[in-house]
């Protein structure tokens, strides 16, 4: 079988168990959504200045709620010994990787499409800076925290308190990408400075750690 | 005024790398024992 | 450059270990307070009293020793990640050596990191008027604290016989993304200027004022490696009592099966 085939097959099957339970799906919207308003209460924004923010508030709602999906996708393979069967299979880690991230990267980019046009209702949004260039932004935003939000929950799969520290080791290592996401946001938004360094920084950002987490993936399915 | 914070910050160094010496000698006196 | 200290460092102090007794180490206590003893005197009373700063500004002989310490044992961690993953199969009486460096030398890091923080912020409210500023160095060393203290989290939360190698793991991510944190913050801070703690601490710094920072520089990092070596040999203890104890155990089963 071809890789691509191989990546196929884990991410055809990680679908499939999703979208007949949608557990991870409907528990991120709604995650996303509560952030989304809780925020508006704590900041009650006007229109200029829901501009300056709501990139900020945006990728912070979309950095919590992957974080509640992200452990899910590791623990299925839990159950039943599925992830030794995984670890026995002859075909290559990376490519089990490489479906996860896919799988993770369709949900978290489902969600933006359905919370996209209510951000855009709830603060009043009006891009002054070029609305097209998002289409840019969402998925190397989305690629940076999904590939190390993948790689991580796989790394803290068995550790004692696996909730919990996820965010904990993803966080920090997360921060330049967030920096880029949220100022190549606002940059759009407020029309007030050129996005274009932020957004080939999170490219950079993107191909660094898509390739440190293809390289390390194998080391760490077979830690112990 | 200012001598407040420099004092502060000389015990501060001291406090956290003698607090730091201190656990090191602890877990050598617990596994000896 | 740092990768070169760092490669040093790790080299020395494998070299260090093998001093057989830790009562031996104990030199090091006494020699590191001793030349630090020379650094605060030289801090207090020799090095003149800074023109623009005042007395505070004595703060910097503990402030950027501290920093600098806190920037050298970073890359000995990543020095023994990467020299425990190359010889996790090959070799692993030596890969269990460069985990306990690892370790040792992560958390001498973060009291190192964390003194800097802490007496930096005890700098700036008196001289700039303003506890923190989001300026590419403070920030890049916030995130050195932040991933260090998650690095430690990892080793305590982890079972059995993977915590050291997603530990190390863990360690290559922080030396890859340090330096790409102090970058882009650099660039937000050319797009949207914050105040910044003013230059290197050695602008403005006189010629007398050197003896002081030098003492201290040395005396630290006597301390600092002491520290290490401590601690290293402390975790070789726990690992082979461990090991040990798991060798006792297969055995004792060894006898019980007919």
């Amino acid at each position: 079988m071809s890789y691509a085939r191989i990546v196929w097959a884990h991410l055809a099957k990680d679908l499939r168990l999703e979208w007949r339970s949608k557990d991870a799906i409907n528990g991120m919207l709604f995650f996303s959504l509560l952030v989304v308003v809780l925020f508006s209460f704590a900041f009650d924004p006007t229109m200029a200045v829901s501009r300056r923010i709501a990139g900020g508030i945006l990728w912070v709602a979309l950095l919590f709620a992957s974080t509640t999906a992200l452990n899910q996708t590791w623990t299925r393979e839990l159950r039943n010994q599925v992830l030794d069967a995984q670890r026995m299979a002859p075909s290559p880690a990376s490519a089990l990787f490489v479906a996860k991230v896919l799988a993770n990267f369709l949900f978290v980019t489902m969600i933006q499409v359905v919370l996209g046009p209510l951000f855009i209702i709830f603060y009043n949004l009006h891009a002054l800076g070029q609305g097209w260039w998002m289409a840019a932004v969402l998925p190397l935003g989305t690629l940076a925290l999904v590939v190390n939000g993948t790689f991580f929950a796989a790394l803290s799969l068995r550790t004692r308190n696996r909730e919990m520290l996820l965010p904990l080791i993803l966080f920090p290592v997360s921060i330049p990408a967030l920096l880029a996401m949220v100022q190549s946001t606002s940059a759009i938004l407020t029309g007030e400075f050129d996005p274009g360094l932020w957004i080939n920084m999170l490219a950079g950002y993107d191909i660094i750690f898509m390739t440190l987490c293809l390289l390390m993936f194998e080391t760490i399915l077979n830690a112990e | 005024m200012n001598h407040r914070h420099l004092i502060l910050a000389y015990l501060v160094t001291w406090l956290l790398q003698l607090g730091y010496l201190g656990t090191v000698l602890a877990g050598w006196r617990r596994t000896r024992g | 450059m740092r990768l070169i200290q760092g490669a040093l460092a790790y080299t020395t102090l494998s070299l260090l270990s093998n001093i057989p007794m830790k009562r031996t180490l104990q030199f090091g206590l006494p020699i590191a307070l001793a030349i630090l003893a020379v650094g605060f005197y030289q801090a207090m009373y020799v090095a003149p009293t800074d023109a623009a700063q005042g007395d505070i500004f004595r703060l910097i002989y503990y402030h950027v020793p501290s920093n600098i310490m806190g920037l050298i044992f970073p890359y000995v961690n990543f020095v023994a990640s990467i020299v425990f993953l190359a010889t996790r199969r090959s070799n692993p009486m030596r890969a269990q050596a460069a985990d306990a460096v690892a370790l040792a030398s992560a958390e001498v890091t973060l009291v190192f990191v964390s003194i800097g923080l802490a007496t930096g912020i005890l700098w700036a409210k008196p001289i700039w008027g303003i506890w923190w500023t989001w300026d590419p160095r403070l920030t890049s060393v916030l995130v050195l604290w932040l991933i260090y203290v998650s690095y430690l989290l990892l080793r305590r939360f982890t079972a059995g016989g993977q915590t050291e190698t997603l530990a190390a793991v863990l360690s290559v991510f922080a030396a890859v993304d340090v330096p790409i944190v102090y970058m882009s913050i650099r660039w937000w801070r050319t797009q949207h200027p914050a105040p910044v703690f003013f230059g290197g601490p050695n602008s403005g710094f006189d010629r007398l004022m050197w003896p002081a920072m030098l003492w201290n520089l040395a005396g630290w990092f006597v301390w600092g490696v002491m520290l290490v070596v401590l601690r290293y040999k402390l975790e070789r203890k726990r690992q082979c009592i461990e090991q040990k104890s798991a060798l006792d155990a297969l055995e004792a089963e060894l006898q019980t099966s007919p």
